[in-house]
């Protein structure tokens, strides 16, 4: 049967919880933001000294996006286990950053983006090429939760899509512009708790009405290839997550502003406990997939899945749970983007290239009017609509995977060689875009990082370089 | 039929395993989470 896509959640009540929530974020947002000397760097990194829970809650909830809740259940809808697996493999991209987050503390104890490495390990070329990279990737990231905003609200209550994006990034900004990282952080970990505490409610509820037993046989009966863990293209897929999320953690200002952020003692912990608890996120919300398919429910939307379901099993109260869960999901991840994309352009473009005279009161004005441009931006790029968000993440992957070597390398490989890096990044990328068209969207990563570090090892070793550590410190702090 | 190709069905009780069991994960994300914020406010580390 078509399963139709009608709001679940009377439109009065979905106004009551937006104004609630949205009051209660740009309050605390202010508030927090109220808390520093009023600098531009405690603007941008909330004091440097940010202890373990709020660490590891920012890394949570910034990395449950509206992702997680749109494509993780179109994933175990789609292909399964192993697409519930893929999802929650993106989890490793954090684990897996945790001693490269230690060595830049360490290398770079005043730095503040990730665009400062690359331009001081690689040179102003491999800056040019990383920071386009990061462009694409970032309007992609941007945009997939700006139409996750307005798919998703609009699927719960029946926003118009414009209204409800309107409305999240609107809400997003106000707290950014006012209380920049430490707001950021400070309502992450609210967001965070909401978010997995609620997951975790639904998911019960949901179960409860429709049997794991009963899931598995229906599924046994009509659709056995979900649940096969040898299935070739989950263990491709997966694969390819686990280098997506690499791809983005190593590369994206959003995790160094992190690493920046926090104190030098709970960089590790944080970011293995971060992914740890974030790789339960997927697996939960993509088993509502699995429910869909257990129903043999045709959705109209496939992206659906998650809202449509929660609301169909558990009524008006489960639509209002997802409709929570998925307001927090995106503001914590769109203020974080807002944040550190803006952090990264005034720090590299405004202050590295427009005026490296500017005062400090003037590079903390020209963030929050950073914050303010990337907000039209994602709206005027949003505006049109598109139906699936997996080949818009799948895309970006082929570019951000080509970053993983030369990031890894320039932390901790001397010899690693800036030409080799730049070569990495380029023909990385184009093989990734190449698997992307020819082969297969989700193949797209593979051969993208494949492609890089076989650029970024011949390169070095035929051409080492001998880099001195102690430049990413001085050159930061000059 | 192809020699080589292999799957591996999941049986009722791992499928049960992998759903109860993240479900239990998440729940403990929340109360370690709030333990460890409990514990630094006590002691002044939060920011």
């Amino acid at each position: 049967m078509l399963f139709a896509t009608t709001p679940f959640l009377a439109p009065g009540i979905a106004w009551i919880l937006v104004v609630i929530f949205s009051v209660l974020w740009i309050a605390l947002g202010i508030a927090w933001g109220k808390k520093g000397d009023g600098g531009a760097d405690d603007f941008m990194l909330a004091g440097r000294n940010i202890g373990l829970s709020l660490s590891t809650a920012t890394l949570m909830a910034s990395w449950v996006t509206g992702n997680t809740t749109l494509l993780a259940p179109e994933f175990g809808y789609r292909n399964g286990l192993w697409g519930m697996f893929s999802y929650a493999l993106a989890g490793l991209g954090l684990i897996l950053f945790a001693p490269l987050a230690l060595r830049i503390k360490q290398l770079m104890p005043k730095g503040r983006t990730s665009g400062d490495f690359i331009r001081l390990r690689y040179g102003r070329l491999a800056w040019v090429v990383f920071m386009v990279i990061t462009a694409f990737y970032t309007l992609g990231f941007l945009m997939t939760q700006a139409m996750g905003a307005g798919i998703l609200l609009e699927a719960l209550s029946g926003f118009d899509y414009r209204l409800g994006m309107l409305v999240v990034i609107g809400v997003s900004t106000i707290y950014t512009l006012y209380g920049g990282m430490r707001a950021v952080i400070g309502t992450d970990f609210i967001q965070s708790l909401l978010i997995m505490g609620l997951l975790v409610l639904v998911a019960v509820l949901a179960f409860r009405q429709f049997p794991i037993d009963l899931v598995h046989s229906r599924l046994v009966d009509s659709h056995p290839e979900r649940l096969d863990l040898l299935l070739p293209a989950g263990l491709l897929i997966a694969w390819n997550g686990a280098l997506l999320s690499m791809g983005e953690v190593f590369h994206n200002n959003i995790w160094w502003s992190r690493v920046f952020a926090s104190r030098q003692s709970v960089v590790i912990p944080s970011f293995v406990l971060g992914g740890l608890a974030w790789m339960s996120v997927p697996l939960v919300t993509g088993s509502i997939g699995l429910v869909a398919l257990a129903r043999n429910l045709e959705l109209e939307q496939v992206n659906m899945v998650f809202p449509v379901m929660a609301a169909d099993l558990l009524g008006a109260g489960g639509a209002a749970l997802v409709f929570v869960v998925v307001f927090a999901s995106l503001t914590s991840t769109l203020d974080s983007l807002l944040a550190s994309t803006a952090d990264l352009l005034a720090e590299d473009v405004f202050l590295g290239l427009i005026k490296p005279t500017a005062t400090d009161a003037q590079l903390k004005l020209a963030t929050r009017g950073i914050v303010i441009g990337l907000a039209i931006a994602t709206l005027a790029l949003s505006w049109p609509r598109l139906d699936s968000l997996r080949s818009v993440l799948f895309f970006t992957g082929a570019l951000v995977a080509s970053t993983i070597w030369p990031v890894a390398c320039g932390l901790y490989w001397r010899s690693a060689n800036r030409y080799g890096a730049i070569a990495a990044m380029v023909t990385g990328s184009a093989a990734g875009i190449m698997a992307y068209v020819l082969i297969a969207d989700y193949s797209a990563a593979i051969f993208s990082a494949a492609v890089s570090a076989a650029v970024m090892a011949g390169w070095s070793l035929l051409k080492p370089e001998s880099y001195a550590w102690t430049q990413l410190n001085e050159e930061v702090t000059a | 039929m192809n020699p080589f190709a292999m799957s591996w069905i999941t049986n009722a009780s791992l499928f049960a395993w992998i759903i109860n069991g993240s479900q239990i994960v998440l729940a403990t994300a929340v109360l370690t989470l709030l333990i460890i914020w409990w514990v630094e406010v006590r002691n002044g580390r939060v920011w």
